[in-house]
């Protein structure tokens, strides 16, 4: 890995606490809007800058605080734990202005206690008591009241009831059936709120001859069961043709679990459109059941579809796309960098910069007859040929030089970037992004903001990211359930509730 | 020159990014069957293409002539070039034999674009019309239907 | 009589037969309940609303073509003659449909275009001409929503931007999708899929970790385009609430980069507290051990003509992270050793255990095949399942009995498999009722039958070249 120079420098570290420094944000300050709108800047797409100016004013994130909410007076109980598509869910849902209270069994929810690679040195801790969270719960469970109530309990199922006859939407993602069996499933909350919204999350589904299971013992199926099942992990990675399998030429699962992402969000959308349908027609909740695999399988287009055509199983393409030619990242220099053309004024212009550096590769290209169809340059050969010269051309840029180059001729070309160089990318910074946080009990956080925070009336915004366990219990216990601090120790004595700071 | 090798025969070989990224090993020329030694690191070519004499590590995926109007060897071919296993079906599609689809998986009839036949290169250059054999040639040779094929030859399976 | 599943139900009996629904077991409930026969007698959940998507490619299409699944009235406008490019994508160039009374070359349709255009109405309009912006202004004043994908300040410039159209429809919710926002120092970026994925976050966290010699790896087709298309409906329909109380439409403005850093995860908190920056890890999990896909030795099924049947259909995903679990999969692999050493959930999370651990479990499968590995772990009363293809989502019976991909008997276009109803509902289900349908063919049921136009006025619009 480039020790060719000898070049490696040791490094004495005694404790790997040592090496954790957190980072100032931002390291540059982005440009102001002055500076991006200014006259003299004369954009043919904005002549008289009149455009930007409304956006500016109306859209900006720095214009969002103090406007109004969308789903101000929803009331949402979140009963998820383990898995992320209910986090999200509820956290767009939180993030957009409804009340949503996260339901914890005693011990919280385990993903309070997953850190990566198990280091716990990378815990945030309350400042008040020193408890300890997870970066992933803080960052998911944001805008969110966090109460505890064991609902294995009798007592717990009880109070649960009642919280849910003012609720406007259920989110929970146990295994099938748990919560029926404990009477609290929709056929038995639908008869005491008819306007219930009771969404499952879930990999499988609740029903069919694969569905959810737990193991034995009681694990949990949790992503990415869900996206193995649809097709996206059979059709990601690289192929074993192009890198060896020892390598990586493997189907691959994404970084994240997104097949949680892709369900929560397809879940809330169901949620929204059964409460426009509640509102504007019925008068009455459903019961919705989103499931990891088949939201994956929605969005992966046209795979399912291709089968059925004439056979064709989609396979790995690596980091191209079978679909447009141009249209993928191969290493340069310090990276990978991207660069997309379909068009056919877009290709002879990457052509004409790859020419003056390596005349002869885009010869080979430029005068290959079968590369001179558009529709052609998506056959295997073509996408090969391709993109080898193209990286030949990319092996002596770097990311930054590649990128100028490419753009100075309206190629659309970008990096990929690593996690701290999006952190300080200027267009992220002046448009927050990525935001710091300033959390009440855990200081300064920096997160990822919602991708809906920039709306003219109802911006999506970050009040503050995860509670510490059963912070809320006195609050929501006598605001909805009516009971006092006195009834609320009785139960914490009988194990239906833990008191914060206990 | 350092993914496309340019051969003293004349064919150029591509060495494709990814997987001759940190490579060290033999490839084989596809034109002329000749072994040469290379090393990559981080995409940068270390020691060029030496000839040597042995048997070699891998082949490359495609090469083409550009003397001589570009032909080539696509993936696959035996001892020229490596095979491509992750192909989404048949591999008769790359090789150019054109087969004509008019039937889907469930074995319904559907409307769809046949695969060139070999005259026409190695990729979909211009789509042609699509006839229905199903409809008699009296209906068709009258041309009372729009998009009567006018270029391509009839086509058989 | 029979009472309908939706309107006045008895939550307890079933209206068809009277049985009483609260006793039977809760799979049966679910299926009874999320029949996916029954979809088509059941109402849609938005039905009324009508949406205007001039848009292209896949991320603005498909909020409407989400929406039209919903139930919505969804008219798609494009450029006369040209339509939308993503008409003239397929994969490797080889999956074109025609509609079966039309031959001629251009009308074909690639698959890249499914999916994102179900349900839709499809009428051109060309903007640059004097007449379109005032059609446009009266789609806009009968409509709901109205999405757009063009760069900031053209549609502004044809005096159709959103300080226009406010005045034209108060209530109108305006969305615009795009790569990079709509203001910021790199506004006029492109907006590809492929480059939310780089920018955003996503391939610095997905592939073979580099000390393997592992590279970023793309998620297949466009992902980003999809869920982030998917976040915009959801601004759209919270819009939709806060529109009933105030009357007021809004403007959203929605960059794909940005819900690609959403699903990042941890990454960020532990870069701004620690300055950690998370790197790839390939098939495993950071958080949870046993929780990868490993290879088998060997596939089912050798002899398929096709290689990605006979070649790549051999992985396996394990999932065994509580202790329990995974002292059993160690004794099934005939490991006792690893649970001895690896007892407790922190050590057996660490990279270098989880490098061993894998290891070992792909010790054990080389010698068996895909679905081998996969029983014998089920039977175990472990959790496994295979890395299915497109084939075996095909052969599964599961998703063909709960209709989640079914044959849509297209009008123009013949039988095409397809994907139907992805998140269940069940009094208001989502529902593919077309496929796509060639350019402009909805201009007189949308300018004529719902606007209003006279046919000489369509025609002269149509020899000026506006539709």
């Amino acid at each position: 890995m480039g020790e060719e120079n000898g070049k490696t420098i040791e490094i004495d570290i005694d404790d790997v606490s040592d090496t954790l420094l957190p980072r100032p944000w931002p390291v540059s300050k982005p440009r102001t809007r002055e500076e991006l709108y200014s006259p003299w800047v004369k954009d043919p797409r904005d002549p008289e800058g009149k455009y930007g100016e409304f956006i500016e004013e109306n859209i900006s994130w720095e214009k969002a605080e103090g406007k109004p909410w969308a789903l101000d007076g929803l009331l949402v109980l979140d009963c998820t734990i383990w898995g992320m598509a209910g986090a999200f869910a509820g956290s767009y849902l939180a993030e957009l202005g409804a009340t949503v209270i996260k339901i914890e069994p005693l011990d919280g929810d385990p993903q309070r206690h997953l850190y990566p690679f198990g280091r716990e040195e990378y815990a945030f801790e309350d400042i008040y008591t020193g408890e300890k969270v997870s970066p992933t719960f803080i960052h998911e469970q944001r805008n969110k009241y966090s109460i505890t109530l064991n609902l294995e309990t009798e007592e717990g199922r009880e109070l649960f009831k009642k919280l849910a006859a003012q609720a406007d939407i259920v989110l929970e993602n146990y295994p099938p059936g748990t919560f029926d069996e404990w009477g609290i499933g929709y056929r038995q909350l639908s008869k005491i709120n008819p306007r219930l919204i009771y969404a499952w999350f879930g990999q499988l589904g609740q029903w069919g001859s694969m569905k959810d299971r737990t193991s034995k013992y009681g694990q949990w199926m949790l992503d990415p069961v869900g996206i193995c099942c649809s097709e996206f992990v059979h059709s990601t990675g690289f192929p074993a043709d192009l890198l060896p399998r020892e390598q990586g030429g493997n189907p691959t699962r994404s970084g994240e679990w997104v097949g949680d992402v892709v369900a929560g969000v397809h879940g809330t959308i169901a949620i929204l459109a059964a409460l426009y349908y509640r509102e504007n027609v019925s008068n009455r909740g459903q019961f919705i059941e989103a499931t990891a695999s088949e939201c994956y399988m929605d969005i992966c287009d046209f795979n399912v579809a291709w089968y059925g055509f004439d056979g064709s199983i989609k396979a790995r393409t690596g980091g191209w796309d079978p679909n447009l030619n141009q249209y993928a990242w191969n290493p340069c220099k310090d990276g990978y960098l991207m660069i997309g053309g379909q068009t056919d004024r877009l290709w002879y212009r990457i052509l004409q910069v790859i020419a003056q550096e390596d005349p002869e590769g885009a010869r080979l290209i430029a005068e290959d007859p079968f590369l001179k169809e558009m529709a052609a340059r998506n056959a295997l050969e073509g996408l090969i040929k391709t993109y080898t010269i193209t990286a030949q051309w990319l092996a002596h840029n770097t990311r930054a030089e590649g990128e100028r180059k490419m753009v100075s001729r309206e190629v659309a070309a970008a990096p990929v970037l690593f996690i701290d160089e999006i952190a300080e990318y200027e267009h992220f910074v002046y448009r927050r992004h990525v935001t710091e946080v300033y959390d009440e009990h855990y200081g300064k956080v920096f997160a990822s903001n919602s991708p809906l925070a920039h709306q003219h009336r109802t911006p999506a915004r970050i009040k503050w990211l995860g509670r510490p366990l059963g912070l809320d219990n006195g609050e929501i216990f006598a605001r909805y359930l009516g009971i006092g601090p006195m009834e609320l120790k009785k139960l914490a004595l009988e194990g239906v509730v833990k008191w914060y700071r206990e | 020159m350092v993914y496309y090798w340019e051969c003293e025969c004349g064919w150029v070989n591509y060495l494709d990014p990814y997987y001759f990224w940190n490579f060290e090993g033999k490839v084989k020329c596809a034109g002329c069957d000749s072994v040469a030694k290379f090393r990559f690191l981080n995409g940068e070519l270390m020691d060029g293409p030496t000839k040597v004499d042995e048997a070699p590590d891998v082949l490359p995926l495609y090469a083409d002539n550009p003397n001589e109007g570009y032909i080539s060897y696509k993936v696959g071919v035996e001892g020229k070039t490596r095979p491509f296993y992750g192909l989404m079906r048949d591999p008769r599609t790359y090789t150019g034999e054109a087969r004509v689809r008019t039937e889907n998986v469930r074995g319904s009839f559907i409307r769809s674009m046949p695969n060139q036949p070999k005259k026409a290169g190695f990729a979909e250059v211009r789509r042609f019309a699509w006839i229905d054999r199903k409809k008699s040639t009296d209906v068709w040779g009258e041309d009372k239907y729009p998009g009567k094929p006018v270029y391509g030859p009839d086509v058989e399976e | 009589m029979v009472e309908s599943w939706s309107f006045n139900p008895p939550f307890d009996r079933n209206p068809e037969t009277g049985e009483d629904l609260d006793k039977i077991p809760f799979e049966e409930y679910c299926r009874k309940v999320f029949d996916p026969s029954k979809t088509f007698e059941k109402p849609e959940a938005l039905k009324g609303w009508r949406h205007v998507s001039s848009t292209m490619y896949i991320l603005s299409p498909h909020v409407g073509a989400t929406l039209a699944e919903y139930g919505a009235e969804v008219i798609k406008v494009e450029m006369p003659r040209l339509g939308d490019p993503m008409r003239h994508t397929s994969p490797f160039n080889e999956a074109y449909l025609w509609p079966e009374t039309d031959h001629r070359p251009l009308t074909g349709t690639g698959f890249g275009f499914l999916h994102a255009n179900v349900n839709k109405y499809f009428v051109t309009l060309d903007y640059h001409a004097d007449e379109a912006k005032e059609l446009y202004y009266d789609l806009i004043r009968i409509s709901d929503s109205m999405a757009e994908c063009y760069r900031p300040g053209t549609f502004f410039r044809w005096g159709i931007g959103y300080p226009q159209l406010k005045e034209v429809n108060p209530r109108l919710i305006y969305i615009w999708l795009g790569g990079f926002g709509n203001y910021g120092p790199r506004r006029y970026g492109g907006s590809y899929d492929i480059l939310g994925q780089a920018c955003g976050g996503l391939a610095a966290i997905t592939g073979w970790h580099e000390d393997f010699g592992g590279h970023p790896a793309k998620h297949t087709n466009w992902i980003i385009d999809w869920y982030a298309g998917l976040t915009g409906l959801i601004g759209i329909l919270a819009a939709a609430h806060y529109r009933k109380k105030t009357g007021e439409g809004t403007f959203i403005d929605l960059s794909q980069i940005s819900c690609s850093t959403r699903a990042t995860g941890y990454s960020f908190p532990l870069y701004g507290r620690f300055g950690v920056v998370r790197q790839r890890w390939g098939n495993w999990d950071t958080l949870l051990s046993v929780h990868g896909i490993i290879m088998a030795g060997k596939t089912d099924d050798p002899e398929h003509p096709n290689p990605q049947i006979s070649v790549e259909s051999r992985y396996v995903m394990v999932s065994a992270f509580q202790d329990e679990d995974f002292k059993e999969l160690c004794y099934l692999i005939g490991r006792p050793d690893l649970w001895e050493k690896y007892s407790s959930f922190k050590e057996r999370v660490k990279p270098e255990a989880q490098i061993e651990i894998y290891r070992a479990l792909e010790e054990w499968a080389s010698d068996k095949s895909r679905s081998e590995v996969v029983e014998a772990i089920n039977n175990a009363g472990l959790i496994a399942v295979p890395v299915m293809s497109a084939k075996d989502i095909y052969d599964a019976e599961h998703f063909w009995e709960r209709g989640t991909i079914r044959w849509v008997d297209d009008p123009l276009f013949g039988e095409v498999l397809t994907q139907n109803w992805h998140v269940k509902l069940s009094e208001t289900p989502p529902r593919t009722k077309w496929v796509w349908r060639p350019i402009g063919s909805d201009n007189i049921r949308i300018y004529h039958e719902l606007m209003g136009y006279s046919m000489s006025k369509l025609k002269e619009l149509w020899e000026k070249g506006v539709i």
